[in-house]
């Protein structure tokens, strides 16, 4: 029973080992963009808050992650790619949500009116 | 491995009895159907929104069904006492740890299929109909589709090799659904992790280590990619599916490992 637990404990090793190194080799013969962005299937904030069940106050949180990944990954994008598409919707749906969230309503006067390419230029 | 395919065997046998799981797959088949319904909502982006909400909904009736069988594998044995009964026959523990992930794969392989035939049933309708506006991207039926169902399955075989290894070594059901889910959310985010950038190198360099060796569970999401028309290339399909394969087997390595030194009484 020694056996099996010591063969078995390097077999695992191994084999994770080659499953690091398979998707190592995925990544760089084929690297996954992240251009095909989902639905934002709500896009009104008060049926968010709705949907939210009382957890308004994480739901803010979540879209105002999602704001600054979005802010971020554009700003990662060519200058000539950059559309920051979707910042208003998440800051709106941010303070909509939360309408005591401060630094989303100063991220979003800062950044919303920011022109091309740092910004949408709204 | 003649034992390995019996308890395997018994497995599947056991488990397609089970009314759990064929309640939440007919469930999930019958959230795809209604979202024909939700598609009139949708200004001319039904299509699309079946489809989102038909992988989503196989998905996550597949991630339910995984924790559920796979945390029970050891645990709900060694707490019913049965356990010994079982070890007590001609069967090695290897042997035992190898055959139940064998059945749960069997399992959960067929009740993600059954699942994907009401989804694609649902899309040929719709095809057929003549339902959805012409030149609108990809059509209903799509033999891409193939792609995300297909790894669709192979995230749940790891999946449950998870749920499988943590049920090895933990005490009750419940620590280990709550850590099976727990590594299931780390994994979603494993492409984030091994690009964390932080203040401290050391942080840095943990953070980094722990992406790179949690189960990537966001390498088998092309479901996006798919839905609008931009399938990806079926050796990269071939290779996700391969690592997939293989972490999957690590973690049952590592379930024989931990389950041979593990005390029962």
């Amino acid at each position: 029973m020694t056996l099996h637990r010591w063969w078995a404990g390097l077999l695992a090793m191994v084999l994770l080992a080659a499953s690091v190194g398979l998707r190592e080799i995925r990544e760089r013969a084929y690297p996954r963009t992240m251009t095909d962005q989902p639905l934002t299937w709500i896009t009104s904030g008060s049926a968010l808050a709705r949907a939210a069940l009382g957890f308004d106050a994480l739901v803010a949180d979540l879209y105002w992650i999602r704001a600054v990944q979005h802010y971020g990954r554009e700003r990662q994008r060519p200058v000539a790619d950059r559309t920051y598409s979707r910042l208003f919707e998440f800051v709106d749906l941010t303070t909509t949500l939360d309408p005591h969230f401060v630094v989303a309503y100063q991220f979003g006067a800062l950044f919303l009116a920011e022109p091309a390419p740092n910004g949408p230029g709204r | 491995m003649t034992i390995v395919m019996l308890v395997a065997r018994h497995v599947v046998k056991e488990r397609v009895r089970e009314r759990v799981l064929w309640s939440i797959a007919a469930v999930a088949a019958l959230l795809v159907c209604g979202a024909v319904l939700l598609g009139q909502l949708t200004a001319g982006q039904d299509v699309r929104i079946i489809k989102d909400l038909g992988l989503a909904a196989i998905e996550l009736a597949g991630v339910v069904m995984s924790v559920y069988v796979g945390v029970q594998v050891v645990t709900r044995e060694v707490e019913q006492r049965s356990i010994v009964n079982v070890l007590a026959k001609p069967l090695h523990r290897w042997q035992f740890v190898v055959g139940k992930f064998v059945g749960l794969a069997i399992t959960v392989a067929m009740t993600t299929a059954g699942m994907s035939i009401a989804f694609l049933a649902v899309l040929a309708w719709m095809q057929l109909s003549g339902m959805y506006p012409t030149g609108a991207g990809a059509p209903p039926l799509d033999v891409h589709l193939a792609q995300p169902l297909g790894l669709i399955v192979i995230q749940l075989w790891v999946l449950t090799a998870v749920a499988v290894l943590v049920s090895t070594v933990a005490t009750d059901s419940l620590t280990a659904v709550l850590l099976t889910i727990g590594i299931w959310i780390v994994g979603l985010l494993s492409a984030d992790l091994r690009t964390f950038e932080g203040a401290s190198p050391v942080l840095e360099a943990v953070v980094r280590a722990v992406g790179a060796i949690v189960p990537a569970f966001s390498e088998f999401d092309v479901k996006a990619a798919v839905v609008n028309g931009r399938p990806l290339a079926w050796r990269d399909i071939g290779l996700t599916a391969a690592y997939g394969v293989t972490y999957a087997a690590a973690l049952v390595g590592a379930a024989v490992a931990t389950f041979s030194q593990r005390e029962l009484e």
